[in-house]
């Protein structure tokens, strides 16, 4: 991909997660049930994770092993938020 | 570096009330200390890491034979603040549903201003890979100015976020949402500090582009630069709904 074609890809992106966080914004007045509110909301924001890490920190174009890599540390950190919840139900 | 979080937290868990009425609470100081000095001794230390190691003849399959070392360094690095992050956001969580007086949505923490650290930080990101594109493209005048621009944008997230803060503080927070605030300075803080340390490095990376550095094929340092700085917004990017939105 050339450098121009490659900066208008970083603009599109940019447009992207703007977007999004527009949308976030608004979100509360289009999804009134709070269940659904937070599901969507945090979807919206794992998607412009994923944007960044995918097109800012070019893991789109990384070997797979790397990819993997980061993937494990991601499943690690989302155990140790799931613990909580367990420890919530344990608790009650 | 874990095991320096590890003690820094230990010392504020094993401290004691100090106080019965009102309830105030005594860290257990030294061992917070102990961290913070053992954190920057790591920090020290992997900065100066060159990740070179001598192989044997006889060694195992290396599944990373294809990513630089130092890249792989950064990665693992980013993987370890993933994991500090996690837990920050999973204690989050845990005092979230426990606590049945958390205040809605936009009445605690301004969604405004929320809104416009996004908005900043988001543009910083888009700076920081401009500059990256820059220096890959020889342009040195875009390199500058788009680093330039991440470093203005750190300090206005910064300025924001600081106005907030005392903002918040002035209204005696604590007494009234003592957990939401908690949560709260303790999550953005270290976040802020991520944000702060990030405008240092920029700083540096400014005055190696001033002198003509990167523009050379030698900018595999502001790549670097760049993961990280993307990590810190991508943090920001559920930062954001959390304490904002929800």
């Amino acid at each position: 991909m050339s450098d121009v074609n490659t900066n208008y890809l970083y603009l599109i992106v940019f447009a992207a997660l703007i977007g999004e966080t527009d949308i976030e914004v608004n979100l509360s007045s289009i999804i009134p049930a709070y269940s659904e509110y937070v599901t969507v909301l945090l979807g919206i924001a794992g998607t412009k994770a994923v944007l960044i890490a995918m097109f800012y920190q070019h893991l789109r174009y990384e070997p797979k092993s790397l990819s993997t890599w980061v993937i494990i540390g991601l499943v690690i950190a989302s155990l140790l938020m799931g613990l909580s919840f367990v420890q919530l139900h344990v608790g009650h | 570096m874990a095991f320096a979080t590890f003690i820094f937290f230990l010392g504020l868990t094993i401290g004691k009330p100090a106080n019965p009425q009102p309830v105030s609470y005594q860290p257990f100081w030294p061992l917070i200390a102990d961290g913070v000095i053992l954190g920057i001794i790591s920090l020290f230390g992997y900065s100066r890491e060159t990740f070179t190691v001598h192989e044997d003849m006889q060694v195992e399959s290396w599944p990373f034979k294809q990513v630089p070392n130092m890249k792989l360094g950064i990665w693992t690095f980013l993987g370890a603040e993933v994991i500090f992050f996690g837990v920050l956001i999973g204690s989050y969580f845990f005092v979230r549903t426990n606590d049945a007086a958390w205040p809605p949505a936009g009445t605690l923490f301004d969604i405004r201003n929320g809104f416009a650290m996004t908005l900043v930080l988001l543009t910083s990101s888009l700076t920081a890979i401009m500059a990256l594109a820059s220096a890959r493209a020889g342009n040195r005048s875009g390199l500058i100015a788009s680093l330039g621009g991440t470093l203005i944008l750190g300090a206005a997230f910064l300025y924001i976020k600081a106005g907030e803060w005392f903002s918040l503080g002035g209204n005696h927070v604590f007494q009234n949402y003592s957990l939401p605030a908690t949560s709260y300075f303790i999550t953005t803080g270290t976040h802020g500090v991520h944000v702060f340390a990030g405008m240092c490095m920029t700083v540096y990376l400014l005055a190696n582009a001033i002198k003509g550095k990167y523009v050379n094929g030698d900018h595999t340092t502001l790549e670097h630069f760049g993961l990280y700085w993307h990590f810190v917004d991508i943090v920001w990017v559920f930062l954001f709904p959390l304490f904002y939105l929800i």
